[in-house]
């Protein structure tokens, strides 16, 4: 009974603990390589990251102002398409609170 | 004097002066270093260069900001007061503090606190030369630019 016990938390503290050691930047990166976007992958993660703190802290406040920023600081090469995938990406790696930026964008589209 | 004494005593006194004008340069500012030219001559303030920086050089800004965080609230504000002086001065008295700086590593106190206090503002060329060019489309005086979290 004892070692079922222990097997079970042993088992628990596995699984619990697999989750907990994922790495978002990782996560962030390989959304991206699906999107055709590469680069650094630190660089990639600190500009991710910059995105939800921008808009968090007001400096943008709209997607489209997410979107240049974006633009100004991704590779030049990059589409349109593909600086609006990074801002997807960022937002659900980084700060899901914010999604609602896109479809706030969306909506001033139509 | 033998000519091998006299080309010695000459290779010897050339060798001489090479080093010590060498000694000299190095320890002299120039136009770009230790504060770049165009900090010297932008007329843009403290905020604005800072707005254009976090847009132009996010990262670099980033780590400065973080840096910054790190250090006590008296150093902050040292460094927060010593750049609004910095940026008060005219372009002839930013080139005599870049000698001053160059020349004496004890010139700055604000320095002996938080070795990389004007890291954002002196330290990179390329970082200035991208947030100088822009700086002057950003509000003058908007301190909400160090509002950062």
């Amino acid at each position: 009974m004892k070692y079922t016990v222990v097997a079970l938390i042993t088992g628990a503290a596995v699984v619990l603990a697999a989750p907990a050691a994922a790495d978002p930047d990782t996560d962030f990166s390989q959304e991206l390589h699906t999107y055709g976007i590469y680069g650094q992958k630190d660089y990639n993660a600190w500009i991710g990251k910059l995105v939800c703190k921008r808009l968090n802290d007001n400096v943008d406040h709209t997607a489209f102002d997410s979107a240049t920023f974006l633009g100004d600081n991704l590779d030049h090469d990059n589409t349109t398409e593909q600086n609006w995938q990074f801002l997807n990406a960022a937002l659900s790696n980084y700060c899901p609170d914010n999604r609602p930026i896109l479809a706030h964008a969306a909506m001033a589209q139509h | 004097m033998s000519h091998r004494a006299i080309r010695l005593g000459v290779a010897a006194a050339a060798l001489t002066s090479a080093l010590s004008t060498s000694g000299i340069a190095s320890a002299d500012a120039t136009d770009d270093y230790p504060i770049p030219h165009q900090t010297i001559i932008t007329t843009c303030d403290t905020e604005q260069y800072m707005a254009a920086a976090r847009d132009t050089s996010p990262i670099y800004f980033e780590r400065y900001m973080i840096d910054r965080s790190n250090r006590p609230a008296d150093v902050q504000q040292q460094a927060f007061d010593r750049i609004h002086w910095f940026f008060s001065l005219d372009p002839v008295a930013r080139r005599q503090y870049s000698e001053d700086t160059a020349t004496n590593v004890y010139y700055e106190n604000t320095a002996t606190h938080w070795g990389n206090w004007a890291k954002l503002f002196f330290n990179n060329k390329g970082v200035v030369a991208k947030a100088t060019d822009v700086c002057m489309n950003y509000p003058a005086g908007d301190m909400s630019v160090w509002d950062w979290h």
